[in-house]
């Protein structure tokens, strides 16, 4: 119990006639890399969307370390550490990429209004510790010359790298990534898996949907395969990948 | 010509408070007010109501302002946490329910009546013209209001509040909590409405629920729009340019053979002709930034 930071017992949810995660069950050990894989509409993104609160579950149940928290909005679960990025990106158009980050840091005085009159020393103290981070950040994910920029100008893969910056600020205890490599330069993919690595070793978990089979069997610890809304197989992630199941559903026609 | 241009420019004044509680609303934090005169209602009834029964002015206005913002509170309860469009339909409804509350309650409001007979601030002890004095008092509180604003908006707290506007999954999976924020929005918004409300009672020295149309919103949403959205000084030169104009055509009257409701169409149509061709010309508003209409989302 005590090792395991996600679990995940039997979630439902249905769309209509569509059994999009039909009674997924999983894991995830504290301080370790899961990979997700699975063809499209296996229902990865709708089962993030469960872990983090966006839909309700139709039946099931999650828990965060110890505590049940599929009844907890999205934002609390923020607060406790679990946060996600979206596979298509949300990057806040007209706010500027140093903005964009700037959301990030959870404990923030001068998101109340009295502190912003009567507490205006300790909000720019507060300010300054947080832009020095957003810069550091902008600088490891090659955003830096585009700080003042608006977000909305950024291209397809910055605008991916951003979600993950503006992410990494919030301090999480858990990363769920969706898709965090899709259209970023493999320079840059590569620099982002030894990243995930080391933010790891520093005791971060992850958990991350991937469709480039080289890049998440090389950066997880294990691979979790989810076929028709249920996980049905899960190890280390050169056994997954050779799988009979997983070959057909990446190469066959997926039937 | 002085007493004229002071006069305009008191109305003004007045909208454009009216109008930078709206731009806190739908420019910073992309909520659809469409009663926001609803609120400008509550603040000038609210001041005229208990100043005739007695209290004092300052008392009065203050329980103006602060009615005001607690409506924004109770609209905002059952419809924020709904989808954005159902805060559009319940703030229009609501603004008719007050007004005609207004126009309905004679035993409070004196109905179509109106009401005056009130006091204004320190009307017995200006030696000179009060109009001047009002005018003193509307630019000094809206340059007030534009501060405190303008500092909300550049802190932390306004910066959800813009993320909110963009999108608002991605406030919450950053772990903020939305609802809290769009109230407040709301909130601040509607008090802002409301102190507006009362400054227009002042200017007026007579209300009735004539005043509080639902035309009043759209003159701030055209204020809002024309200056430039998330913009408080776009939103003050937009509320010179309509209420010039506006104002400025009332006088054109005695010059031009139209009867007064067949100027009040033209009135009309004129704003619109004007907002077709800045939109053309200058889609951001007057004030707003060109690349934020070029944005991918
Ligand atoms: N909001 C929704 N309303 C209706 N159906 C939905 C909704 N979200 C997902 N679905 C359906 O649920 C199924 C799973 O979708 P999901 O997005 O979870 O797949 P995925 O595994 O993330 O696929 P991909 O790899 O293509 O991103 C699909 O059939 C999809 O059409
Ligand atoms: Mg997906």
């Amino acid at each position: 119990m005590v090792h395991e930071i996600l679990k995940v017992l039997d979630a439902k949810k249905y769309f209509g006639g569509v059994m999009a995660v039909d009674g997924a069950s999983f894991s995830v050990e504290k301080q370790t890399i899961r990979g997700l894989i699975g063809a499209n509409g296996a229902g990865k993104t709708t089962l993030f969307n469960l872990i983090t609160g966006y839909y309700k579950l139709d039946s099931g149940k999650i828990f965060f370390g110890d505590e049940r928290v599929d009844q907890l909005p999205t934002f609390k679960k923020a607060l406790i550490g679990m946060v996600r990025t979206f596979q298509l990106t949300k990057a806040l158009s007209r706010m500027t990429v140093l903005e964009n980050l700037l959301l990030g840091p959870k404990i923030q005085s001068g998101e109340h209004i009295h502190n912003i009159f009567f507490r205006p020393k300790m909000v720019a103290n507060e300010e300054a510790i947080s832009v020095e981070k957003a810069l550091e950040t902008l600088d490891f994910f090659d955003l830096m010359h585009m700080k003042d920029d608006y977000a909305g100008a950024l291209s397809g893969g910055q605008k991916r790298l951003l979600e993950m910056a503006r992410a990494l600020m919030t301090d999480p205890k858990m990363l769920l990534l969706d898709e965090p490599f899709a259209g970023v330069n493999p320079t840059l993919a590569l620099k982002l898996v030894k990243r995930i690595k080391e933010l790891k070793e520093r005791g971060m978990t992850f958990l991350i949907i991937e469709h480039d089979m080289p890049l998440i069997t090389e950066v997880s610890d294990t691979l979790s395969f989810m076929n028709h809304g249920r996980i049905i197989l899960e190890g280390p992630p050169e056994d997954v990948k050779e799988d009979p199941r997983v070959l057909d559903a990446y190469l066959g026609d997926g039937a | 010509m002085i007493d004229y241009l002071v006069a305009i420019s008191i109305i003004v004044g007045i909208f454009a408070i009216f109008a930078i509680g709206l731009n806190l609303e739908w420019g910073f934090t992309g909520l659809i007010n469409f009663g926001h005169v609803g609120f400008l209602a509550i603040g000038a009834y609210t001041t005229v109501l208990m100043n005739l029964s007695g209290a004092p002015l300052w008392l009065s206005m203050a329980s103006g302002v602060v009615l005001a913002g607690f409506f924004g509170l109770l609209v905002g309860i059952p419809t924020l946490r709904l989808r954005d469009d159902y805060l559009a339909i319940v703030t229009i409804g609501f603004s008719e329910i007050v007004r005609l509350f207004l126009l309905n309650e004679e035993w409070l409001t004196r109905g179509p009546m109106g009401l005056f007979g009130f006091d204004r601030p320190f009307e017995a002890i200006i030696p000179f013209d009060y109009n001047y004095f009002l005018f003193i008092l509307v630019f000094g509180s809206l340059a007030v209001i534009y501060l405190l604003v303008e500092k909300l908006v550049h802190s932390p707290w306004g910066r959800v509040l813009k993320s909110i506007r963009e999108d608002e999954d991605v406030a919450s999976a950053l772990g903020k909590d939305v609802f809290r924020y769009k109230i407040q929005a709301l909130m601040i918004g509607s008090a802002i409405a409301g102190l507006a409300g009362a400054f227009l009672a002042f200017n007026m020295q007579y209300i009735s629920p004539r005043n509080f149309i639902p035309m009043e919103t759209f003159y701030a949403w055209i204020i809002v729009v024309l200056g430039g959205s998330a913009k408080n000084k776009g939103t003050i030169l937009g509320a010179i340019v309509v209420q010039s104009f506006y104002t400025g055509t009332r006088y054109l009257q005695d010059y031009v053979p139209l009867a007064s409701h067949q100027m009040a169409a033209l009135r009309v149509m004129v704003i619109g002709l004007l907002l077709v061709l800045l939109m053309m010309y200058k889609p951001q508003g007057l004030l707003g930034r060109k690349e934020e209409l070029t944005l991918g989302q």
